[in-house]
C-alpha cells in the first residue's frame, strides 16, 4: 500500500510540474545577446514592401543593434513567393509581404519557423497565426480620387454608391477609373477576391469597373501618380497606407474609406525555415511588433502601425479621426488561402479577364 | 492499486483521444462535404469552386494546418496539394472515411469522401481528401486527460486514505490485544478483556483457550517437579540414614542387612533417575517430531531380546505374539522403545516371581495395537483412569520400586503418536497395557 500511495504522490507532483511548465514566462526582450561586438551578424530581409516605406524601421533597428548588418531585398509579392518556394532564394532570414494569402500558405506548407513573442507584446487577435505569421501593419483598402474631378459632384462614399455613380454618371468615369490588374498584382488579386467574401455586390463592382473601361495597374504608386496628374478621377482598392501618405504631400489627391466596409489588411512578417540567423531574425520581428517599433511605423514611415496605442500621422487613431469607420480586418489564418486554390484562382482570373479584356479601350 | 491506476489511466487516455478525434472529425467532414458539393461538370470538364467556408470551418481549430486534394474521375488531379496521400485500400463511397497519415513531416488526421458524377462526357467518382494537423486535437485530448487524471488521482487518494483509515480502525482491537498481552504479568491468569469487534472475538477465545492449556501443563510440571524432588530426597535421605546406621553397625550379619537395604534404595534411585531422564527424553522428542518409518517386528524383537538377556537369572517367562512380520508404522523408534521397555519393566516389577510377560501386536484397520500382558495383580477398576497420570502410584500394598512414571512415559509417547493408551484388567489375572497407534501420521 505504501508503494501505491507513493505512486499517487508522484503522479500529483508530475501534474503540478506540467502546470508549472505551461506557465513559463518568456523574457520580455531578447536583444541582449547582440550587444557584444564579437562579430557582425547579417540579417537578410526579403520583402514585398516599398524600400522607402520600411527604411525608418530598419534604420532604427540597426541603431539599436549596431552589430547587425541588415540587407534589404525588395521583390514583387508573387515573385517573392515563387522564388522562396522554388528555392531560388537562399539564406532569407525574414520575409515581409502584403500578400497575406501567400504568407499564410508559406506557413501552412511548413516554410516558417515558430517564434517566441513575449506576452507583453499585445497584438490583436486577428493579426497573427500559429506563432509563425505576424501582421505588423494596419492598412485599410481605400478609394483614392482626384479632388479636381469631383468639384461639382459628390465623391462616392461606399461601394454601393460607387456602383451607382459608375452607372449613373458614365461620362465622368469613362476611362478615368483605375484599379489593380489582378494578374500582375498579388495585392490586387487579394483585394478583389476578398471583396467577394465580404460583399454581395462585388460582382457588380467588377462589371461596372469593366464597363467604365478602367485602366489596370500593377501598383498603387502608379495609380496615385496618374491620379495626381488628373489622368484618373478615381482609383479603386488601393493601399491605404500609400494613398494616405501621398495625400498628405499631394493636395490634389483625396482618400475615401468606404462607409459600408473598409477591408483592412496587414503586412505579414515571418521567419523562413531556411534562416541561419534565427535569433537575429526573431529579434527583428520582436522589434517590429514592440512599442518602439510600432511607434516608429506610426510616426516616421508611410505604413500604418498595427497597435492602436502608437501615435503619429500613421496611426490608427490618426486615420480614423472624425469618422465612424467600419474596418473589416482580414484575419490571418487558413481561410485567406481559399483563393490560392489553383482551380479557384484560374477561374477567378478567367472571369476577371473576360470582363476586362472585353472593355473598349 | 498502482495497477488499477495504470489501467484506468490507459482507459482515460484512450477516451480523451477518441473524444478529441470525434469532435474535430466533424469539422473535417463538414469541410469535405462543403467542397464536394461544389464539384460540377461543365462542358465535359470537372470543376471545383473551393468554398470559402471549407477552410473557414477548419479554422475553428485555430492553430492547425490544412491540406486538401481534389481528384476527378480516373484519379486525375484537379486542385489542391497534388501529393496529399490517400488512405490505403480505399473504395470510393459517399460516406466519409477517416484515416491518419503524414504530410510535410507532420502527423495528419484526414478524411476522404467521394461523389459519383454521371454527366455527359464525365462519368466516375470524384474524390475530396482533406487533412488537418493535430494541434487542436492534442490540446483537447490533453485537456480532457488532465481533467480526468485529476479526478482519478483524487478518487484513488480518497480510496487509499479511507482504506488506511479502515485498516487502522479494524486493527486497533488487535493492537489493544497485543498491548494487554504485553503488559500482563507472566503468572496473571484469567481471560483477556472482551472486544466489540466480531471478527476478533474468536482470536481472543483461542488465545484464552491456549493459555488455559498452557497453564494446566505448567501446573502438571509443577506437580511433577515437586513429586520428583520429594521422591529423590526421600530416597537420598533414606540411603543416608542407612549409611549412617551401617557405619555404627559392628555385627557382620546386620551390616550385610543394612547394605542390602542401601542397595535396594540405590536401585530405586537409579530407576527413578532413569525414568525421569527417559520422560524428559520422550517429551523432548515429542516436541521435535522425529518421526520415520519403523519396522515394528524388528523393534519389538530387539526390545524383547535385551529384556530376556537382562532377566536371564529370573523365573520370568517372556512371550512374543506377532503375525505381521512386515508391518511398518510412522513412529519415533527411540520414544517407542523407551516406552515399551518401561512398560515391560513395570510388568516385571509389579508381577509375581514367576511372571509371564507377553509382548504382541494386533492390527485393526488403520490402527496398530501394541500390548504388554503380565500376570500381576492388575489395577482396581476404579483406579484405571488415574493410573495413567504420572506419579499416581497404584496402591497395591506391595513393596516395590514403583514410581508410576512408567505409565506416564507411555501416555506421553502414545499422545505424541496421536494414539491412545488403554489399561485393561485381564481375566482371571493380570493387566494388559495397550498402545493404540495410527499406522500413518495424519
Amino acid at each position: 500500500m505504501k508503494i501505491a500511495i507513493r505512486a499517487a504522490i508522484v503522479c500529483l507532483l508530475s501534474i503540478t510540474a506540467l502546470q508549472a511548465a505551461e506557465r513559463r514566462t518568456p523574457s520580455d526582450q531578447g536583444f541582449e545577446q547582440f550587444t557584444t561586438p564579437n562579430s557582425v551578424k547579417r540579417l537578410d530581409i526579403y520583402s514585398a514592401t516599398d524600400t522607402r516605406a520600411i527604411k525608418p524601421i530598419i534604420e532604427a533597428f540597426e541603431r539599436r543593434h549596431p552589430y547587425i548588418d541588415v540587407r534589404y531585398n525588395e521583390y514583387e509579392s508573387t515573385t517573392l513567393y515563387n522564388a522562396l518556394t522554388s528555392g531560388k532564394i537562399k539564406g532569407a532570414d525574414v520575409v515581409l509581404s502584403s500578400a497575406m494569402d501567400l504568407q499564410v500558405k508559406l506557413v501552412n506548407d511548413g516554410h516558417a519557423r515558430t517564434l517566441d513573442i513575449p506576452e507583453s507584446i499585445d497584438l490583436p487577435e486577428w493579426s497573427h497565426w500559429r506563432n509563425e505569421a505576424f501582421g505588423f501593419t494596419f492598412e485599410p483598402v481605400v478609394i483614392a480620387y482626384n479632388k479636381a474631378s469631383f468639384e461639382n459632384a459628390p465623391v462616392p462614399s461606399s461601394h454601393e454608391s460607387l456602383v451607382d455613380a459608375l452607372r449613373n454618371d458614365p461620362e465622368r468615369y469613362y476611362e478615368k477609373v483605375g484599379s489593380y490588374d489582378i494578374r500582375l498584382s498579388g495585392a490586387g488579386y487579394f483585394f478583389a477576391t476578398h471583396d467577394t467574401v465580404v460583399s454581395s455586390i462585388s460582382g457588380r463592382i467588377l462589371e461596372s469597373l469593366a464597363r467604365a473601361a478602367s485602366h489596370t495597374y500593377c501598383c498603387t504608386s502608379d495609380m496615385l501618380d496618374d491620379l495626381g496628374e488628373g489622368k484618373l478621377a478615381l482609383a479603386y482598392n488601393v493601399l491605404g497606407s500609400y494613398a494616405l501618405a501621398r495625400a498628405r504631400k499631394d493636395s490634389r489627391i483625396g482618400v475615401i474609406m468606404p462607409e459600408d466596409y473598409t477591408l483592412v489588411m496587414s503586412r505579414i512578417a515571418l521567419v523562413p525555415k531556411q534562416t541561419d540567423n534565427f535569433a537575429t531574425a526573431q529579434a527583428f520581428i520582436r522589434f517590429l511588433l514592440s512599442k518602439e517599433g510600432q511607434q516608429i511605423i506610426a510616426s516616421k514611415s508611410n505604413l500604418i502601425a498595427l497597435r492602436p496605442e502608437a501615435t503619429g500621422p500613421s496611426s490608427i487613431a490618426a486615420i480614423s479621426e472624425k469618422r465612424q469607420l467600419r474596418f473589416h480586418p482580414i484575419k490571418i489564418g487558413l481561410p485567406v488561402m481559399t483563393f490560392q486554390d489553383e482551380m479557384k484562382r484560374e477561374r477567378f482570373i478567367r472571369e476577371w479577364s473576360q470582363l476586362f479584356d472585353a472593355r473598349t479601350p | 492499486m498502482l495497477v488499477v491506476f495504470l489501467v484506468l489511466s490507459a482507459g482515460v487516455w484512450q477516451y480523451a483521444n477518441r473524444t478529441a478525434d470525434l469532435s474535430y472529425d466533424r469539422l473535417l467532414t463538414g469541410s469535405a462535404l462543403a467542397i464536394i458539393e461544389r464539384i460540377r461538370s461543365r462542358n465535359g470538364q470537372v470543376e471545383v469552386d473551393l468554398p470559402y467556408a471549407a477552410l473557414d470551418i477548419l479554422s475553428l481549430a485555430p492553430d492547425d494546418k490544412v491540406y486538401y486534394a481534389v481528384s476527378g474521375p480516373d484519379k486525375s488531379y484537379l486542385t489542391g496539394y497534388k501529393d496529399f496521400p490517400p488512405p490505403e485500400h480505399y473504395t470510393p463511397s459517399a460516406s466519409p472515411v477517416f484515416y491518419n497519415t503524414n504530410y510535410l513531416n507532420e502527423p495528419i488526421r484526414a478524411v476522404v469522401v467521394s461523389k459519383r458524377l454521371d454527366d455527359p462526357g464525365v462519368s466516375g467518382w470524384v474524390e475530396v481528401r482533406i487533412g488537418q494537423s493535430r494541434n487542436a486535437r492534442n490540446a483537447l485530448s490533453n485537456e480532457i486527460l488532465l481533467g480526468e487524471m485529476a479526478v482519478l488521482v483524487l478518487v484513488i487518494t480518497l480510496a487509499l486514505t479511507s482504506l488506511a483509515f479502515g485498516i487502522n480502525r479494524t486493527l486497533s482491537p488487535l493492537n489493544q490485544l497485543s498491548r494487554s498481552l504485553r503488559e500482563r504479568r507472566a503468572d496473571e491468569m484469567g481471560p483477556l478483556p472482551d472486544t466489540d469487534i466480531k471478527e476478533v472475538k474468536p482470536l481472543i477465545a483461542s488465545i484464552d483457550q491456549y493459555r488455559t492449556r498452557l497453564q494446566s501443563n505448567l501446573d502438571m510440571m509443577q506437580v511433577f517437579i515437586a513429586d520428583a524432588s520429594h521422591q529423590i530426597r526421600t530416597a537420598l535421605s533414606s540411603v543416608q540414614a542407612q549409611l549412617d546406621m551401617a557405619e555404627m553397625e559392628h555385627d557382620q550379619d546386620k551390616l550385610q542387612n543394612r547394605l542390602a537395604l542401601i542397595r535396594n534404595q540405590h536401585r530405586k534411585l537409579t530407576r527413578l533417575t532413569n525414568q525421569l531422564l527417559t520422560h524428559a527424553l520422550v517429551a523432548h522428542r515429542r516436541d521435535t517430531n522425529q518421526f520415520q518409518q519403523v519396522k515394528l517386528d524388528a523393534l519389538l524383537s530387539a526390545i524383547l531380546t535385551s529384556e530376556v538377556r537382562d532377566h536371564a537369572d529370573s523365573n520370568i517367562e517372556f512371550n512374543y505374539s506377532n503375525t505381521h512380520r512386515d508391518l511398518t508404522i510412522d513412529a519415533d523408534p527411540v520414544s517407542l522403545r523407551e516406552c515399551l521397555r518401561n512398560l515391560i519393566d513395570n510388568a516385571i516389577k509389579y508381577g509375581p516371581e514367576n511372571n509371564s510377560i507377553t509382548l504382541g501386536i494386533d492390527v485393526e484397520a488403520e490402527q496398530v495395537k501394541i500390548f504388554v500382558d503380565d500376570q500381576g495383580p492388575g489395577i482396581p477398576d476404579e483406579m484405571l483412569q488415574r493410573a495413567v497420570l504420572r506419579f499416581e502410584r497404584i496402591e497395591t500394598g506391595k513393596n516395590t520400586l514403583g514410581s508410576g512414571l512408567g505409565l506416564g512415559i507411555a501416555n506421553t509417547v502414545t499422545e505424541a503418536h496421536g494414539g491412545q493408551l488403554h489399561l485393561i484388567n485381564r481375566q482371571p489375572q493380570g493387566l494388559r497395557v495397550e498402545l493404540v497407534l495410527p499406522r500413518r501420521r495424519i
